[in-house]
């Protein structure tokens, strides 16, 4: 136990001025000392402690910080709330991973505060990614930035599922060890994606040995890659040909057991020929038409292209947009740490997630595994959805609890304008307490009948910031003359 | 926790109960006015066999001496007003209502605090668990003041039940500092500062890179312009004032040290009433707390860059004018008010919060509630005289009023609640606001009113003594009994 004296004595006076002396009891004497000659007690009143906490204190709460992009106005102060995942958690350390998760119903204003954090972000040198853009919401605000778009869908730009990036470029460079872990990384990637693609197309599960058959296969390709990724049609010839290794993770490793081999990878084979001769086999066989380009100041994938009403691609899209998109982060943070390439910051924004995660059985895991970083420190996410009361209704138990990680798994929850059976949803991931609950719920219910001249949807853009178990911060966002003429979502009902 | 004295229909915790902490006594008198009200009664009734002339001049020669003390204006004797009056004028006669400090000082070479707090000291003593705190200590008084600062998570958007639970916390917190041996006083002050509109602003512009595309910054400036101000900072600080144990001869160090032992367990109770997050302020934040307290106008450059903050026996105004009703402080106009009566009735837990929250127009807002714990012994005592007054009152009358009857049940039940180990504990309000221009005050003093409307509190300005009421809501310890002039 130490001790410090700050100040024993007060200090010595000049020896000019005799007047000056030790303060009195009261302070200095004497004109300009400053002495207090009248102290007054004020009045007290008195009770028991269990009265006298009743006035209470502690109820003005402590303010958020003003760190990060101006997402809007607390509801109640009307002052600037600033919030975003990245700063949150490499500034002010408010959160513990730089995630956030965006619900609320669809044209409540989802897509503005997803806008406004990209244009906020992109201020502060962060390189946004939105990774599959269904309307598009966000195709326009990336062009205007002089960021690149890229257009994927039946006679547009494709993309190669098994395109893990350029991890090819970085494994000459790396020592022995690094560059096991980076194949196997790659491997982990595509496997994912493959077997995600699988699932899709055949609507069930796939089976542990055919995932390990696939495996062994993509391994196969991986040793043998030159600088062009390979294709799908590759894990079908791979598969037709059966090589001793590919073979070796089976139990017929011999030559004469390849008719056996044959017949037991035989649904595995009718997948792969149906991925690629059955309806999406445009969208996915082939390289990579247009590669993302990490050094424009924004990206966008916009998937717009793809029939809303055609689940199965919009899935089988979405999916393999997240394994580039996040292929290509890691592979930038990899070079980033290899000196490389400077280091950059990431922002990847998941749009629409329930609408990949309820089409099939077993694609939650594998989503979350594509979703997945190394090294999170880099890269903030959102993830964006209208409903998690939705994927309550995935099949299986597992997938149900799985879908909800998601959500747990976020630092900050931002929940806009929804219904009561939603919130019940959310309130499993995150407790909410009454008082939370009807705040939200007020925002869906118009005021009255009455529709004021130029009146907007009562709770549009209102959205409660969950930080753990604090307290949410209500907010209300009202996009900026440019930002409305951006991201008008409804403009087909603008009459002009 | 039992409930309150009246309980709505509704069944939410209401609380009340509280009364004026003057001692029993009869026509307003406290107990020692009684006493000389009895004696100069006896005397006069001794006189009348004598003569009835000189029997009616004591009782008129009583009557004059002690109406000042029976009269009260707003919570004041009339004694306490004349003599206001009187100390005012001999302070302004002899200029003692200025203060500077510095150079052009001919009291004080360094910018010290004014008043009581010229000679105060601050140690920094090790905790052994949260790093060092700072002990104030004012030798005149042997007061050792230590400061917890707390980030309270308010009231919106919790539920009541929380609510109510946190003020049960604080309930048992209070109760414990009453059992708390040599503990003066305890003071939570909440100090609001309004955002100036520049801290949003400033964290755009010192975020955003300059070759970041046109329209991200475009968009930047337009949602700037259009919010300007950003949320007030809320700095909530609990200050503790111990006195040193009497009859030892202990140096400052140690009671320092003892003071800062207690701390952990006081830290861990609180806890409770405001969520985690509670600090001890170190010196150096002490500083700055009490710099930007007398120099607003610094209080930004202290909040970016730490280093600037001076040391404590540097921390002081440069100088000060205090005038009847305000106080003038380096760049600001404060003024304080206190307390004079607390809310009739009973209240709801979230009123008191109408006072302490932000008010945009000012350039600070500080609010204290000042605790004066009972010790327990006296506690137990005063619960029962209190019971034992109302109940003579009661069975005196004929009929006993509503009002005596309710009197009865209220101090039976605050018996009862100090029976069940409630603490008693004297309270009070210290309300300063602080402006930019003299100008302004004015208006400070509606808004005050009008919180103060809010919140139920009757508050009145601390006319005359506006020098030591700005510093008794400062973490500095000022215990305003113990330096008043007049002790009732």
């Amino acid at each position: 136990m130490t001790i410090s004296t700050r100040d024993r004595t007060p200090p010595t006076p000049p020896p000019r001025r005799p007047a000056t002396r030790r303060p009195g009891r009261l302070g200095y004497a004497g004109p300009g000392g400053g002495r207090w000659s009248w102290i007054e007690p004020p009045t007290e009143y008195r009770g028991t402690t269990v009265q006298v906490c009743g006035l209470f204190p502690f109820g003005t709460g402590a303010s958020t910080p003003m760190i990060g992009v101006p997402v809007g106005r607390h509801l109640y102060t009307g002052s600037a709330v600033c919030f975003d995942p990245i700063s949150w958690y490499t500034r002010a350390r408010l959160i513990n991973n730089p995630s956030v998760w965006i619900e609320g119903e669809p044209g409540m204003g989802k897509s503005t505060a997803v806008r406004r954090m990209v244009l906020g972000l992109t201020a502060q040198g962060v390189t946004p990614l939105i990774l599959g853009d269904l309307k598009p919401d966000y195709a326009q605000l990336v062009r205007a930035l002089g960021g690149q778009v890229l257009r994927i869908g039946p006679g547009l730009d494709r993309i190669n599922p098994l395109d893990a990036g350029p991890w090819r470029q970085v494994l000459d460079r790396v020592d022995e060890r690094t560059g096991a872990v980076v194949r196997a990384a790659v491997t982990d990637r595509r496997l994912n994606m493959l077997v995600a693609l699988a699932t899709l197309i055949r609507r069930g599960p796939v089976s542990s040995d055919e995932t390990t058959v696939l495996a062994a296969a993509l391994r196969y390709l991986a040793e043998r890659e030159t600088d062009t990724p390979p294709v799908l049609s590759d894990v079908l010839r791979i598969l037709r040909d059966a090589p001793a290794d590919v073979r070796a993770v089976t139990l017929w490793q011999e030559e004469q057991d390849l008719p056996r081999f044959r017949e037991e990878t035989n649904g595995l084979h009718r997948t792969l020929l149906a991925l690629l001769h059955g309806p999406l086999g445009d969208t996915f066989e082939g390289q990579t038409t247009t590669a993302i380009r990490l050094d424009t100041p924004a990206v966008c994938v916009d998937i717009s292209g793809i029939d809303d009403t055609d689940e199965l691609r919009t899935a089988a899209t979405l999916l393999s947009t997240w394994s580039y998109g996040f292929a290509q982060v890691e592979a930038a943070h990899l070079m980033a740490d290899l000196g490389l390439a400077p280091a950059r910051t990431f922002f990847t924004v998941l749009d629409e997630l329930w609408r990949a995660l309820r089409v099939g059985h077993g694609l939650v895991d594998r989503a979350d595994g594509l979703t997945r970083l190394n090294r999170q420190k880099g890269t903030g996410t959102a993830f964006i959805t209208h409903s998690l009361a939705d994927l309550e209704a995935l099949p299986t138990a597992h997938d149900r609890a799985k879908a909800r990680g998601f959500a747990e798994r976020s630092a900050v929850l931002m929940i806009g304008p929804c219904s009561e059976q939603e919130l019940d949803s959310v309130s499993r991931v995150r407790p909410l307490s009454q008082a939370e609950r009807r705040e939200v719920l007020s925002w869906s219910a118009p005021p009255s009948w009455t529709a004021a001249e130029g009146g907007e949807t009562v709770g549009r853009g209102n959205f409660l910031i969950k930080v753990g178990s604090r307290p949410g911060i209500p907010i209300h966002l009202e996009p900026t003359e440019v930002e409305k003429q951006l991201g008008n979502t409804d403009f087909r009902w603008t009459m002009t | 926790m039992s409930t309150g004295v009246r309980d709505r229909p509704t069944g939410q915790r209401t609380y009340g109960n509280w009364r004026l902490g003057r001692g029993a006594g009869l026509f307003g008198l406290g107990p020692a006015g009684t006493i000389a009200a009895f004696l100069v009664m006896v005397l006069a009734a001794a006189m009348l066999p004598v003569s009835l002339l000189a029997s009616l001049l004591t009782v008129i020669f009583g009557v004059l001496v002690l109406a000042p003390l029976a009269i009260r204006v707003n919570g004041r004797t009339g004694i306490q007003v004349i003599t206001a009056r009187v100390a005012w004028w001999l302070t302004r006669a002899r200029r003692h209502h200025i203060y500077v400090s510095g150079v052009a000082s001919r009291a004080t070479a360094a910018h010290q605090l004014p008043g009581v707090l010229a000679r105060s000291e601050v140690y920094e003593v090790e905790t052994g668990r949260s790093g060092t705190v700072a002990v104030v200590v004012v030798p005149q008084s042997r007061h050792y003041t230590v400061t917890l600062r707390c980030a309270p998570e308010g009231l919106d958007l919790v539920d009541q039940a929380v609510v109510d639970a946190r003020v049960a916390h604080l309930a048992s917190w209070l109760s414990a500092l009453s059992r708390e041996p040599h503990l003066v006083q305890a003071q939570v002050t909440v100090e609001t500062t309004p955002d100036p509109g520049t801290r949003l602003a400033a964290e755009v512009a010192a975020t955003s890179r300059p070759d970041a595309p046109t329209l991200a910054r475009q968009v930047l400036n337009d949602v700037v312009e259009s919010s300007p101000a950003g949320s007030a900072t809320v700095d909530t600080r609990v200050s503790l004032t111990y006195a040193a144990p009497p009859g030892r001869a202990l140096s400052h160090e140690d009671v320092c040290r003892e003071v800062a032992g207690r701390l952990p367990h006081l830290h861990a109770g609180l806890t409770g009433a405001t969520g985690a997050g509670i600090t001890p302020l170190s010196a150096r934040s002490l500083a700055a707390v009490v710099r930007a307290a007398y120099d607003p106008a610094v209080a930004t450059d202290l909040a970016r860059d730490p280093q600037l903050t001076p040391d404590w026996p540097q921390a002081g105004p440069v100088a000060t004018r205090e005038s009847w009703d305000a106080y003038r402080h380096d760049s600001a106009f404060s003024r304080t008010w206190c307390m004079v009566e607390a809310p009739r009735g009973v209240v709801y837990s979230r009123l008191f919060a109408r006072l302490t929250d932000p008010d945009p127009q000012l350039l600070r807002k500080r609010v204290t509630m000042v605790y004066r714990p009972y010790p327990p012994g006296d506690a137990a005592r005063l619960v029962e005289a209190d019971k034992r007054d109302a109940r003579f009152l009661a069975s005196k009358k004929h009929r006993p009023s509503a009002r005596d009857m309710t009197d009865v049940v209220a101090a039976d039940q605050a018996a009862e609640e100090e029976a069940a180990g409630a603490g008693v504990v004297r309270f009070t309000v210290l309300v300063t606001a602080t402006v930019a221009d003299e100008k302004q005050l004015d208006e400070a003093a509606g808004i005050i009113r009008a919180r103060a409307g809010e919140a139920r509190l009757v508050l009145r300005p601390m006319y005359g003594c506006q020098a030591a009421g700005f510093a008794a809501g400062l973490p500095a310890g000022v215990v305003l009994p113990t330096h008043s002039t007049i002790p009732f």
